[in-house]
């Protein structure tokens, strides 16, 4: 039997064709995915804590890509869920670019898992890579999207 | 120029970590040398070494809250920004202090 990697990716956390009309209503999208996965316990509270971080600043990078995060009483293991969008969202970013690919970052603020946060951390940097951002925006696959993140969770 | 940087963020996830690569990245192209630590989530990574401060012509800080171990940077010229900027215009930022130092006549 192989060792199993310990990835903090559920493909089941991950949508590739969504339709949403605005910032929210994507990330509420992606707080019931989570909770239907059994990743935070209460959609509500999470939505309110990633919405509380939005405050303090864009989370909208660049070239379309987002990163929202939460950090919360009600995650129960750090993860990220992804939605990429059919249609540009309205989302304050960096490069004043609308959004369609978001990485939505659950951090747990009680037994946290330093490996698991280091994996986010390593991801989010990846995230600014453009090679690694051109291959996200273009797999259709959400088995292979997660291969690609996973590739990078390491490094 | 030579530099250090310290990269940190509230939550301690992205932010942080975007910074270093964007500075990283933007270093390389302009020729510039470059050592980054990350203080996040999971703890301090990319620690920078006594010989990596010694070497540096400036130490840039760029960060939303405060970060620990600043002592270290006594004597050395600090720059201090939010990490958007860090994340958002790197290369100009590194521009603009390569620019300050040699105006300074800290830099040949």
């Amino acid at each position: 039997m192989s060792v199993k990697n310990n990835s903090i990716i559920d493909v089941r956390n991950v949508v590739l064709n969504a339709t949403v009309k605005s910032k929210k209503e994507a990330l509420r999208y992606l707080c019931n995915l989570l909770e239907e996965n059994g990743y935070i316990t209460n959609k509500n509270i999470f939505l309110e804590d990633v919405l509380r971080r939005e405050t303090l600043g864009p989370t909208g990078m660049e070239n379309g890509i987002a990163i929202p995060h939460g950090e919360s009483e009600v995650a129960k293991v750090a993860t990220i869920a992804v939605l990429r969008t059919k249609n540009d969202l309205v989302w304050e970013s960096l490069d004043k670019k609308p959004i369609h690919l978001i990485f939505l970052m659950v951090v747990p603020s009680t037994n946290r898992n330093v490996q698991q946060l280091k994996m986010l951390s390593h991801l989010s940097a990846a995230l600014t890579h453009p090679e690694v951002q051109t291959k996200l925006l273009n797999e259709t696959s959400r088995n292979r999207f997660k291969k690609i993140l996973e590739e990078n969770e390491e490094k | 120029m030579n530099f250090v940087g310290v990269t940190s963020c509230t939550i301690g996830i992205a932010h942080t970590y975007m910074a270093r690569e964007k500075l990283l990245q933007a270093a390389k192209e302009l020729g510039m040398n470059g050592f980054v630590e990350t203080q996040g989530s999971g703890g301090v990574e990319n620690k920078l070494t006594e010989e990596n401060i010694r070497n540096a012509d400036a130490v840039i800080i760029a960060a939303d809250v405060a970060i620990a171990d600043k002592d270290r940077f006594k004597g050395k010229p600090v720059i201090s920004v939010d990490t958007n900027m860090a994340i958002q215009k790197p290369k100009s930022l590194l521009k603009t202090v390569e620019k300050k130092l040699k105006a300074a006549g800290k830099l040949n």
